[in-house]
């Protein structure tokens, strides 16, 4: 391996999970975010030449050439590990379906990407590099420069305007609680593109309040992010109050947001 | 000029218009049709909030543009009335005059 090597290395080293074709290996997750505890999982991602194959290791489907992706997961040092195996080709073609030109050429494709290809290009940008940092830098500058931003941002917003009109669907038919419920969903879609806007795309509720606080987006305070999210201004006497206010708020951020 | 759009309106923006900020432009969406502000028809659609008059946007216009109040809204009417039509807006007839 090269000079960058790290004792995350030499953990796959000993264990024959790091592929000699590897071009590329980095740490992603709250471990690379420096957020990490002492439960928490140790997320590699090795990039190779070829298919690794190993009898421990899980297939993963991905919509790509070939269609899986190896996973290994294992308990080191107390620590639970996840290390996915992905192909350069495959990171090429990922690459390729968030470009400027597949976007242009279709806009309004829904279900662009699955999950495991969000994940990987969203952890790209936060990643901890352990080797081939030449390697990640150019993907890392290709994905600057792609849809990708584009493509995330839009998507959460789509989330935004289905919640909002469902809870307006259902404040017109009486049913407040669903309402109250439908704007806490559009709420947390419009934080998730706010801070996709500022360069944060690991969309998931797990370290959302983390994320708001190292983005620290002007639109929106951290107490009244926090606000609505435990719903501590909701009056159980006046909800449609909380509703409007939130649902305004979405709309007013949704305004700042460059796509 | 509008007619229904009178400078004691209060316009809101509702809540199920779309938003999308995008190339310098707001994009604004009702059920249908999307329209595209730049410059002070967004400066417009960002002071409408429920709250202040067509007069009071219009002094606000003015003072941000140096135009004439009477222009100033003449515009607001047009745009107001226009996104009312498309649902994008919404009117508190109540303080119409």
């Amino acid at each position: 391996m090269s000079e960058e090597s790290t004792p995350y290395l030499d953990v796959l080293d000993e264990l024959d999970l790091l592929p000699t074709d590897t071009v590329s290996a980095f740490v992603v997750g709250s471990t690379a975010r420096g957020w990490a505890h002492g439960a928490s999982d140790i997320d590699v991602v090795v990039v190779c030449d070829a298919p690794f194959t190993d009898g421990r290791l899980l297939d993963l489907q991905v919509p790509l050439d070939p269609r899986t992706l190896s996973v290994a997961a294992f308990g080191h040092g107390g620590r639970r590990w996840e290390v996915r195996y992905w192909l350069d080709r495959q990171v090429e073609q990922l690459l390729d379906k968030v470009s400027w030109a597949a976007f242009d050429a279709d806009r309004a494709a829904d279900n662009r990407l699955w999950s495991v290809e969000q994940l990987f290009l969203a952890r790209l940008q936060h990643c901890l590099p352990l080797s081939g940092g030449r390697w990640i830098d150019d993907r890392r500058e290709r994905l600057d420069d792609s849809a990708f931003r584009t493509i995330m941002i839009s998507g959460f917003l789509a989330l935004t305007d289905h919640a909002v009109q469902a809870a307006v669907g259902q404040l017109d038919a009486n049913n407040v609680e669903d309402a109250v419920l439908l704007a806490r969903t559009a709420f947390e879609a419009t934080m998730e593109a706010l801070l996709g806007g500022r360069g944060d795309l690991e969309a998931g509720p797990k370290w959302q309040a983390r994320r708001f606080r190292a983005a620290a987006p002007e639109q929106v305070t951290f107490d009244q992010y926090w606000s609505i999210q435990t719903m501590r201004t909701l009056d159980p006497a006046d909800p449609e109050k909380w509703i409007s206010t939130v649902l305004d708020l979405c709309q007013s951020v949704s305004m700042e947001i460059e796509l | 000029m509008n007619d229904v759009v009178t400078t004691q309106t209060v316009p809101k923006r509702r809540v199920t218009a779309r938003v999308r900020r995008h190339g310098g432009a707001l994009l604004v969406a009702g059920p249908v049709d999307v329209f595209e502000l730049r410059d002070s028809a967004e400066f417009i659609f960002r002071a409408v909030d429920g709250i202040r008059t067509v007069a009071q946007i219009a002094d606000l216009v003015a003072q941000n543009y140096d135009v004439p109040l009477d222009e100033a809204v003449a515009d607001i009417r047009e745009l107001v009335g226009t996104l009312i039509e498309y649902e994008i807006m919404e009117a508190d007839t109540e303080r119409a005059e």
